[in-house]
């Protein structure tokens, strides 16, 4: 029997050549908000009557509990999901961090750290057992576990108060090399002081390169981008959930350690701000809320130009009752922008 | 000793028998195609043979030894490794990261080795004759024929014993396909089975050396391709009398005015110059395999993809598909294919289901005047014999065909001509089904035109005046009077039709 089969015609694709999109179209939600930093940071350096160390601290410490909270916020917001609990998880180690320090013994802080993070990673477990394995939306599951852990919060620290070692404060938010420049080899030396703050920023941007080039990192960013597909590509769906809620948590304990050093002090709400903040940041950072795409680095820029956002406007002269006004609306124009790429999407039910 | 075999198996999704005693066996060092119509059971036996689902009752065995797949990860790690039509690339990962999932070569630091990937990744690429495609590209940024590429190297990546193609040539062009065949008879050389399912029966005579038919979930037989011609493959794939009984065709009073004229209608690779007519009275199928367009064709029409091009008139006046309302305030309505999610609003009254789309018309300034609501409703449980205990049941509680007629009473009460039905049967039970074709004969008789998206032949046959036969978004072919048999059907569906392109009247 001669086969009569339709003729098909030749796609384009037969002898197309697929490249790599060039760096800028790639990031160009990276560069947009690393501009918008170095512009806001710009203003802040030209309005600003003095530009000493102070004043580079007060920037550095500025928007550095973000930017640790931001790490985990980041990752969950990867894998499709979202963490309303952080703000309360770093409330809660912050208000025991201020509790079980002992006053004469300041190296206990050590342990205390230890304990914070253990906490904070045991409260993303919990969130993350929920979600990976009750199946449950995260959106729901943290929301109620940020009432639980704001409640645990207000019963270790009814009132504000508690101690933190002042050498614990100015470990993560002094200003170093300002009294003793820093002896290198070769008999050089470094004598511009440079806020503490900034080491950390240094240490998570390695961390997240580090973590980048790691295989659980290519599972958050598929399950994030088609969980179906992951699943059939033999990802353990599961368990890279349970580690990104995991890694959220130990990220909210180490924001509550910054919240210490920073404010000395304990808060059961110090933190709680931090939730809508470090989605912000994510979102300005340019990560998809949907999942699988977007960098951290992206989300430390966002974080800044949060924390920057509110001393820029006063040099300007606007009042703060309209700060969250302006902060409102920078977000919408960068996710308005960030919009534009998804123009390509063809229709509103998503090819059914 | 066959390399991998499946037998007895049993699959029930809900009360819907997917497979009943089917067995399936296959040997290295041959390519075995699966044939048989939609739903016959082929999709559901490989996603068994791959760990996709467990099966409810059958055993597997691999060289002989039983085997329990938990997950797909568990069966590629056995060698079984599939590629589907839907794909398991992950948008957002690169060529070579999705190439490498679970499988990534690491540096002695335990950190991803990128410059390999991406290397190999080309080797691989390089190996089946595709070097265009580079291995850093986002997937998201490739073509459909360009990710079945990409899948079907990644599954040869993994170096399977058994390997599965599902549809995994669907949107390659014939040269595309004549490269994966040949690095596809290579591995048969090298001793891997191949398990082959299609709709081009052009590619299974080429490429195969066996093959088994499904039907209804049961495997028919299995037959050497080289001696089995075409007639008796496709009668194995049909083999069934009529199951239901259709009203009957009302004699042809056909209205010389067309009521709905569609002239070059394309949606990128997906819809290709569909031409066509549909007449007052007149209920025009829409056949082929599953996913050459008709449901596309559909949508389109209905205004809900944009880029759609060609020309449209309804009742002589010229219309663009644009959006569902302009759709509506042409006369055309569309019954989608999930009631469940796009038909209907479960949860609401049986009443408020049926005159959503109308609102307007039964509400003065603004607030619904129940009086006028009460009449619409009335009267279409009338016309349509709804049965339900009161327009206020939520509309979950009735049965499927209910359902579905509250779903088509809707576009009903717009004053639509042009009924779009997208597969108004499935999963509805065969007494609803007859009040459903009924309904249609009733509605046809009325002055309306239905074009009807059915992937149950026995329909096409049963109940249309004419049938399209849709292949790769363009008609293929198009049947009527005595040429409207399951068997052209079929054969005009996979490709083997004897007569080519119909007339496009």
């Amino acid at each position: 029997m001669a086969a009569a089969t339709p003729t098909i015609a030749p796609t384009a694709a037969s002898d197309r050549v697929v490249h790599r999109r060039p760096f800028v179209v790639r990031n160009a939600r990276l560069l947009l908000v690393w501009g918008l930093l170095l512009l806001l940071l710009a203003v802040y350096i030209a309005q600003a009557p003095q530009f000493r160390p102070r004043e580079q601290r007060t920037i550095a410490n500025s928007g550095l509990t973000l930017a640790v909270a931001g790490f985990g916020q980041t990752l969950v917001v990867l894998t499709g999901g979202i963490d309303l609990s952080l703000g309360p998880m770093v409330s809660l180690t912050n208000s025991i961090a201020s509790e079980i320090t002992p006053k004469d013994n300041p190296k206990a802080m050590w342990r205390t750290a230890v304990i914070v993070l253990a906490v904070g990673a045991l409260g993303g477990l919990i969130n993350g057992a929920l979600v990976a394995y009750g199946r449950l939306q995260p959106i729901i599951v943290t929301l109620a576990t940020a009432s639980v852990w704001s409640g645990i919060a207000l019963y270790v620290r009814p009132q504000p108060g508690g101690f933190i070692p002042a050498q614990f404060s100015e470990l993560i938010s002094g200003t170093a090399f300002q009294k003793q420049p820093l002896q290198l080899p070769f008999g050089l030396s470094w004598s511009v002081p440079l806020p503490k703050a900034s080491f950390v920023v240094v240490a998570l941007v390695v961390i997240w390169l580090f973590f980048r080039q790691t295989r659980i990192a290519t599972r958050i960013y598929a399950i994030g981008s088609s969980e179906g597909a992951a699943y059939m590509s033999g990802v353990d769906v599961a368990r890279a959930k349970l580690l990104a809620y995991t890694l959220a948590g130990i990220a909210a304990g180490a924001a509550g350690l910054v919240t210490s050093a920073q404010t000395a002090t304990g808060n059961a709400l110090a933190g709680n701000v931090l939730t809508l903040n470090s989605i912000a940041a994510v979102v300005l950072g340019g990560a998809s809320l949907a999942g699988g795409a977007g960098s951290y680095l992206g989300t430390l820029a966002g974080a800044y130009v949060i924390a920057l956002n509110p001393s820029v406007l006063f040099f300007f002269g606007v009042s703060p009752f309209y700060q969250q006004m302006f902060q409102g609306s920078i977000l919408l124009v960068a996710v308005s922008l960030g919009a534009l790429g998804v123009f390509r999407i063809r229709n509103r039910m998503d090819r059914l | 000793m066959a390399l991998l075999a499946a037998t007895g198996i049993d699959k029930r999704f809900g009360g819907v028998v997917a497979l009943r005693d089917a067995s399936f066996s296959c040997d290295a060092g041959e390519i075995h195609a699966l044939l048989g119509e939609n739903g016959a059971g082929k999709s559901t036996m490989v996603k068994v043979l791959c760990g996709v689902h467990r099966p409810d009752a059958g055993t597997l065995a691999l060289d002989g030894k039983s085997v329990d797949f938990r997950d797909p990860a568990a069966a590629t790690a056995s060698g079984i490794v599939p590629v589907f039509q839907e794909l398991s690339l992950i948008p957002d990962l690169t060529v070579a990261e999705n190439l490498f999932m679970q499988a990534e070569p690491r540096n002695r630091l335990g950190l991803l080795d990128r410059k390999r990937m991406n290397r190999d990744s080309a080797a691989l690429l390089g190996r089946l004759g595709f070097t265009g495609i580079d291995p850093a590209a986002t997937v998201r940024d490739l073509s459909l024929a360009e990710r079945q590429i990409v899948e079907i190297a990644k599954a040869i990546g993994r170096n399977p014993r058994v390997l599965i193609l599902d549809e995994a040539t669907s949107a390659l062009n014939s040269q595309q396909v004549g490269q994966v065949f040949a690095v596809v008879r290579q591995l048969r050389a090298q001793g891997v089975a191949i398990v082959f399912i299609s709709h081009r029966m052009d590619e299974v005579r080429h490429l195969c050396d066996r093959a088994t038919v499904f039907r209804d979930g049961q495997t028919v037989g299995t037959v050497e391709v080289a001696r089995a011609g075409n007639d008796e493959i496709v009668q194995m794939m049909i083999g069934r009398p009529l199951r239901e009984a259709f009203p009957p065709r009302p004699p042809v009073a056909i209205d010389p005015q067309p009521l709905l004229e569609v002239r070059d209608l394309s949606l990128g690779s997906d819809l290709r110059n569909v031409c066509f007519t549909l007449h007052r009275g007149e209920i025009l199928g829409l056949s082929g395999l599953e996913g050459q367009g008709q449901g596309e064709l559909l949508f389109a029409l209905f205004g809900i993809f944009a880029g759609v091009t060609g020309e449209v008139r309804v009742a002589g006046k010229p219309y663009h598909p644009g959006d569902p309302r302009g759709a509506m305030a042409a006369n055309l309505a569309l019954v989608p294919e999930d009631r469940k999610t796009q038909g209907l609003i479960l949860p609401l009254p049986v009443g408020e289901n049926i005159t959503l789309a109308t609102l307007p018309d039964v509400a003065s300034a603004g607030i619904i005047d129940e009086a006028k609501e009460d009449a619409a409703t009335g009267e279409m449980q009338m016309r349509l014999a709804i049965k339900t205990a009161s327009m206020d049941t939520p509309v979950r509680f009735l049965s499927g065909g209910n359902q579905q007629k509250v779903s088509i009473a809707k576009w009903l009460l717009t004053g639509a001509e042009v009924l779009l039905l997208h597969d108004p049967t499935r999963g509805i039970d065969v007494g609803a089904k007859l009040e459903i074709y009924t309904l249609m004969r009733d509605l046809t008789a009325q002055g309306n035109g239905i074009l009807f998206f059915s992937t149950d032949l026995a329909e096409i046959v049963g109940l249309c005046d004419r049938a399209l036969v849709m292949y790769e978004g363009a008609v293929a072919s198009e049947l009527s009077g005595p040429d409207l048999t399951e068997a052209n059907l079929v054969s005009a569906a996979v490709g083997v039709a004897a007569s080519p392109r119909a007339a496009t009247a």
